[in-house]
């Protein structure tokens, strides 16, 4: 039988990737650290984060340094390192000084390497920023922003903290030269798809002026989440791809910012997909729009698209926002 | 403000007055967007506001902006985020499943039609849907109309209808014609099933896109069941209609057996006391509230006449009254020759009615029902028999009972009927039955009694009177006298005519001077607000109404003085004309001189 107590020395995940640093094309390697875990998601919690299943509370100091020591054994000079703890990376309850400060001299490679952090904006303080660009030369943070509007944010994220929370935090990272990437939501619960589409391009046009680059999280139902309980039932789908490509498409025609997207679980039940015969050229097509931010790589056409334009068109009337073709209850 | 015209089981229809425009209910709002226009017989169209967010509904040309939906499924709040369960903007109001009762009372004056929100949500789990339906419907009170977006298909417009819908629409159709779903009021099933011409509609033989043509038919066969629905609540025949359809559909049937079983007193308090004939073809007519009605009423409102000893029971006959039926008058031969004959009472076993003593079978709705005969009987058929017959053998009592049914087996070997005599074959009304129940009729010991017709037919008139207005009514009866021959039956008091019987129901029409009678016992009286009375009562005119009146009852209209005014016909059940402003509550039969 597998061990499943999770080993709290080595890293939940690491891989390499495509990315881009201004138009540069590079390899990124991405380390997933097993964190305590992020305190709102303790506290309260936002309704569609399933990141605490990927948290153990009794991680070390120690564990968190062998982690990334472990994970470092992959790096081949990538050039850019992303360093994901499932909670923030400037939150002392996660890390402490020293420990960041240990991991960030690692990532930085002697200045070599850009490197990737996120955190929740309360933890993003002049101070900290200057502490963590004396062994990083060129840094990135990476907020989860979710939507721009306070209203959306409270309701259907419960994510804790304002647009007004962002633009400080933003704004420090933009004073001290650190390049800021956004994440939006695309389709959080309680919207439809129209509703969800609008609210991800405005917040994209919204929070521009203060991002690099703007990545689009559709969402992936993940487990034990309040989005996994309505999704079960019928009350919750994922968004379609062509909500993502539409998107794409209206903000990085509206934005200044690098506008991309690399769904988790794309084309699958719980995340963003469309039909058996299109989820794969479209996830295709996204992957490449990240590298060309060309839109008219995401025009295509696929029977269930009528759907999905009646979708739009009709949800809202329908009442519900939840999974039209579920509540439909018909044999399939 | 909602003026209801038409009422037939629980569902109504009527005219909505806005501001500058008409909405008949019940009725279907077709959505409309720029890729599709909704169809030129729509009741009303569904669109995106002019402005940016929202939607609206457009009736004969007025647009009416509705208020937004919250967007959150029952049972799944948000955390720390109060979410209000009703929004509400011109009268109208979108209201959550969790709305309390109280906020629904509240709403009432402040709001005309009731939007509820995740409709289709709710619909899948017939359970909850049935629950909240019927809150709702109580809730928001018989002035509101209540809106049910997202879930009409034509096989299930009538059970919406049922428990308690107004207004529906047709963007679930939309839907399943995206589907490519093929909408009758059968249900639904693949296009790809149907095959080429088997379907007759000016929709399919449209010269458009497969979809076009399909959603076409599908709204086609959406508003022709509405039209059907709207022809049968003018002609009363709904329940049946009702059963049929639900009959397409295991969730369907389930929503009527669960309203029927669990929540009796919804259903009851609207349905009319009498109407027309009906057909009792499937099992779920042994659950009609009127039936049930009746049931209830037998053993409630009814006694057995004082002098008649030996009970005999007989089966029921394709023909009404019974008693005109050529079975009966053989039955009745055999009796009236027979030297205890003034000693025996009939009483009929039949489904789904349970017992109908032979002085009621002009009651509704016991000259009003039809079932098929075959001499099977289904086990809840069986049950409910035996467990009525015992409860009226236990209030009333015989010294003798003669059992010449024919399908003696749904007794199988009850107790209570120890000691009954049998004599009917499979047949009963063939000679060697005939010739048994006549012997079993003379075996009967004489006794030194006389026939006292007159007391026998005052009795069997006053159960008519209790039967339709209880126990209470027993008492306005002693000392009168009936004149006429059955079934016209006029009843007296002295030189004053009280009532003549209702060929038709059974029902008794009262005259002024029994209405009278009735104010003195305070007997199904509606107080009127203090004005002149001209012609019929309308619901705002209505200040209290004894709660036991439902429509088609004969009823008392009474001054603030506790003064007879008028006797009429009872329009509405009395929740109804209390609570209602438009409309007419009583048709005036007889207007008091004052």
């Amino acid at each position: 039988m597998r061990d499943k107590t999770p080993k709290t020395d080595k890293p939940i995940a690491v891989w390499s990737e495509k990315e881009f640093l201004n138009t540069d094309q590079l390899d990124a390697l991405v380390v997933i650290l097993r964190g305590r875990g992020c305190y709102w998601s303790s506290k309260s919690g936002c309704l569609m984060c399933g990141y605490s299943n990927d948290t153990t509370s009794g991680i070390t100091e120690d564990d968190l340094q062998a982690q990334f020591t472990s994970a470092m054994e992959k790096y081949k000079g990538e050039g850019y390192v992303k360093i994901y703890t499932s909670g923030s990376f400037f939150d002392n309850r996660e890390m402490t000084d020293d420990t960041r400060e240990k991991i960030l001299v690692m990532a930085g490679d002697g200045g070599k390497n850009h490197v990737l952090v996120e955190s929740r904006p309360e933890f993003i303080t002049a101070n900290i920023i200057d502490r963590a660009l004396e062994h990083v030369s060129s840094l990135e943070v990476a907020i989860g922003l979710e939507t721009a509007n306070d209203d959306i944010r409270k309701k259907c994220v419960n994510k804790g903290f304002t647009f007004a929370n962002f633009e400080r935090a933003a704004t420090i990272l933009k004073e001290k030269g650190v390049k800021v990437r956004t994440y939006i939501l695309l389709k959080p619960p309680y919207l439809t798809e129209r509703q969800a589409i609008e609210d991800a391009v405005e917040s994209a046009i919204k929070a521009d002026a203060l991002s690099d680059t703007i990545s689009f999280n559709p969402i992936n139902v993940q487990r034990w989440t309040m989005v996994e309980g309505m999704w079960k039932k019928g009350l919750y789908r994922p968004p379609w791809l062509w909500s993502l490509a539409e998107v794409l498409k209206r903000s990085v025609e509206a934005t200044d910012s690098r506008i991309v997207s690399s769904p988790s679980g794309g084309g699958s039940r719980r995340g963003v997909h469309n039909c058996k015969k299109c989820n794969k050229q479209f996830l295709e097509a996204i992957d490449r729009f990240y590298v060309t931010q060309d839109p008219s790589q995401l025009e295509f056409s696929c029977t269930c698209k009528a759907e999905w334009l009646d979708t739009l068109d009709f949800q809202e009337m329908m009442g519900t926002t939840g999974d039209v073709s579920k509540l439909l209850d018909i044999w399939e | 403000m909602l003026e209801v015209k038409l009422r037939d089981a629980t569902i109504r229809s009527g005219t909505y007055t806005g501001d500058g425009w008409k909405l008949p209910i019940p009725n279907i709002l077709f959505p409309e967007s720029h890729r599709m226009d909704a169809p030129g017989y729509a009741g009303g169209i569904l669109k995106e506001s002019d402005g940016k967010d929202g939607l609206q509904m457009e009736i004969g040309g007025t647009s009416i902006s509705l208020p937004a939906y919250s967007g959150v499924p029952n049972g799944y709040d948000p955390k720390g985020c109060e979410l209000p369960n009703f929004t509400i903007k011109d009268k109208i109001a979108v209201i959550r499943a969790s709305i309390t009762d109280e906020e629904m009372i509240g709403l009432r004056e402040k709001a005309d039609i009731f939007i509820l929100e995740g409709a289709a949500e709710l619909y899948q789990n017939p359970f909850r849907f049935v629950e909240i339906m019927l809150r709702i419907r109580e809730g928001i009170g018989y002035q509101g109309i209540l809106y049910l977006p997202g879930v009409a298909m034509p096989h299930n417009i009538g059970v919406l209808l049922y428990l308690g819908a107004d207004l529906l629409d047709a963007t679930r159709v939309v839907f399943l014609t995206r589907k490519k779903m093929f909408l009758t009021s059968d249900g639904t099933v693949p296009n790809e099933d149907i095959d080429e011409g088997e379907c007759a509609c000016r929709g399919c033989d449209l010269d458009a896109s497969a979809n076009d043509r399909l959603r076409e038919h599908n709204f086609l066969a959406l508003q022709t069941e509405l039209q059907q629905v709207r022809g049968k609540i003018a002609k009363r025949g709904l329940r049946q209609f009702i059963e049929y359809r639900a009959k397409t559909s295991p969730d369907l049937v389930a929503m009527l057996r669960l309203m029927d079983k669990r929540y009796p007193d919804f259903e009851e308090k609207r349905f009319p006391v009498i109407g027309p004939e009906f057909q009792a073809t499937t099992r779920l007519s042994l659950e009609r509230p009127d039936v049930k009605r009746f049931r209830e009423r037998m053993l409630t409102r009814y006694w057995k006449p004082s002098d008649p000893d030996i009970l005999l029971i007989l089966p029921c006959s394709a023909r009404k009254p019974y008693s005109k039926s050529k079975s009966h008058q053989k039955f009745r031969e055999v009796i009236g020759n027979s030297r205890v004959g003034h000693r025996v009472h009939e009483l009929i076993i039949t489904s789904p009615l349970g017992l109908v003593p032979r002085d009621l079978e002009l009651t509704y709705p016991a000259q009003h029902y039809d079932i098929p005969v075959t001499g099977h009987w289904y086990e809840d058929e069986k049950k409910m028999i035996n467990v009525l017959l015992k409860e009226y053998l236990a209030i009333n009592k015989y010294d003798h009972i003669i059992i010449h049914f024919g399908d003696d087996e749904i007794f199988g070997d009850q107790e209570y009927l120890d000691g009954a005599i049998s004599t009917a074959g499979e047949r009963p009304t063939d000679a060697q039955s005939l010739v048994n129940l006549q012997d079993a009729l003379d075996n009967i010991p004489l006794l030194d009694s006389k026939p006292d017709w007159k007391k026998r037919t005052l009795e069997e008139v006053t159960n008519m009177a209790r039967f339709q207005w209880g126990e209470d009514a027993t008492d306005i009866f002693h000392g009168c006298n009936v004149k006429g021959r059955y079934p016209i039956l006029k009843i007296r008091k002295g030189n004053k005519q009280l009532a003549m019987v209702s060929e038709a129901s059974g029902f008794l029409i009262p005259t002024l001077d029994l209405a009278e009678l009735m104010v003195e016992k305070d007997l199904y009286t509606v107080k009127m607000h203090d004005f002149d009375l001209i012609g019929n009562l309308f619901a705002v005119g209505v200040e209290e109404a004894d709660p036991r009146i439902r429509i088609g009852d004969e009823i008392c209209i009474i001054d603030q003085d506790g003064l007879l005014r008028a006797a009429g016909t009872a329009k509405m059940n009395a929740d109804e004309m209390v609570q209602s402003t438009k409309g007419e509550a009583v048709r005036v039969r007889h207007k008091a001189k004052v």
